[in-house]
């Protein structure tokens, strides 16, 4: 059976690099970029299940990214990752909250790997 | 409390939590790298348990990692101290230059998310003036806000504090994408009452056939002690 595909998008290098190795260990093909670019560019030539993209990307958040993402692969599924306690949220703008909806998922960093598996696997629906 | 310290207080306030949960979200960054290095190491030592071989380099790479995320959250914690304390004394002697720095290396995690980078041009000569410390440090960055929001292709913006007459001056530059540079309300009364606190002036030269916005602002020496904010 072909594996999970994750594309990870987060301005921390060690961190996706890392998480991705470990999502490697687990039977997931992981590949991370570092801007919301480069996760663009990425799509439009290889297909991913699911896009786990960090939310305060510079430039572009992850919420924008999101939308130019759902243009070019509408079946991708999408987590969010943040380093804020809540994920209802409230960007650092004040004022401009934003609300995850759907079939999006939200975790906090740091993110426990069982956890983050569990719900690649859930939004995707593969059996362990 | 006068009114005008009541707004202040109050958008200080606002700015105090902006600026702490800046730096809690870069502590969980930090945090993160941490995590997953620690938790590679373990599924590493789990393989090799299983008869995979112990990849050394990789292991010495993960440790070099945490040890550098411990560094800058050290820094990061640092910083946050030293925030922290800006309210301990309503009026201070301050060195300007350090202050900028400070300021934009805390800021930094905000700046970059907008896609600018903050560049200091460093006065060769210490420049101290006795000011409003948490109150500076509020306007300062609400100028780089403002800025922010105008910096054109380059996004770079220069700050450059040089000596003036009364006082000191702090020049803010950079290349602009709008004719104009906006101006909303509510930085507006809120400029203007940091302005009246620290007994500072700005000018803004934003010419419609320059392509760069330049913002001065004048800082006195000491401060008049008769404009009441503690």
């Amino acid at each position: 059976m072909k594996p999970i595909q994750i594309l990870l998008v987060d301005d921390e290098p060690l961190l996706v690099e890392t998480l991705a190795e470990r999502l490697e260990i687990r039977g997931i093909s992981a590949e991370w970029v570092t801007t919301g670019e480069a996760g663009c560019n990425i799509l439009n030539h290889h297909k991913f299940d699911v896009a786990i993209l960090d939310i305060n990307l510079p430039g572009m958040n992850g919420f924008d990214l999101k939308t130019q993402m759902v243009r070019i692969a509408p079946e991708m599924k999408f987590i969010f990752i943040t380093g804020h306690n809540a994920c209802s949220m409230e960007h650092d703008n004040p004022g401009e909250k934003k609300i995850i909806t759907g079939s999006t998922a939200c975790l906090t960093k740091p993110v426990d790997i069982t956890v983050l598996v569990e719900k690649i696997r859930e939004i995707t629906g593969a059996e362990e | 409390m006068t009114e005008t310290t009541d707004a202040a207080g109050v958008n200080g306030l606002k700015f105090f939590s902006q600026m702490s949960a800046s730096i809690s979200h870069e502590l969980k960054n930090s945090l993160s790298i941490i995590n997953e290095s620690a938790g590679l190491l373990e599924d590493l030592s789990i393989m090799a348990e299983t008869g995979k071989p112990l990849d050394n380099k990789r292991v010495q790479q993960l440790s070099a990692s945490v040890k550098r995320q411990v560094k800058r959250t050290g820094g990061i914690i640092k910083n946050m101290n030293r925030f922290s304390h800006l309210t301990d004394d309503p009026i201070k002697q301050i060195e300007v230059t350090d202050f900028l720095r400070f300021i934009i290396d805390i800021s930094r995690r905000l700046t970059e998310t907008a896609g600018v980078n903050v560049v200091l041009s460093e006065h060769e000569k210490p420049l101290s003036i006795v000011t409003r410390p948490f109150y500076l440090h509020y306007l300062l960055w609400r100028l780089i806000q403002l800025s922010i929001k105008s910096a054109g292709v380059t996004r770079e913006l220069t700050l450059s504090p040089r000596p003036d007459d009364n006082g000191i001056c702090i020049v803010f530059e950079n290349h602009k994408r709008f004719d104009k540079i906006s101006n909303p309300p509510a930085h507006g009364e809120c400029l203007q009452t940091l302005l009246s606190l620290l007994a500072a002036k700005m000018h803004i030269n934003d010419q419609e056939r320059e392509t760069k916005v330049i913002m001065t602002l004048f800082v006195p020496e000491a401060i008049d002690l008769s404009i009441s904010a503690k």
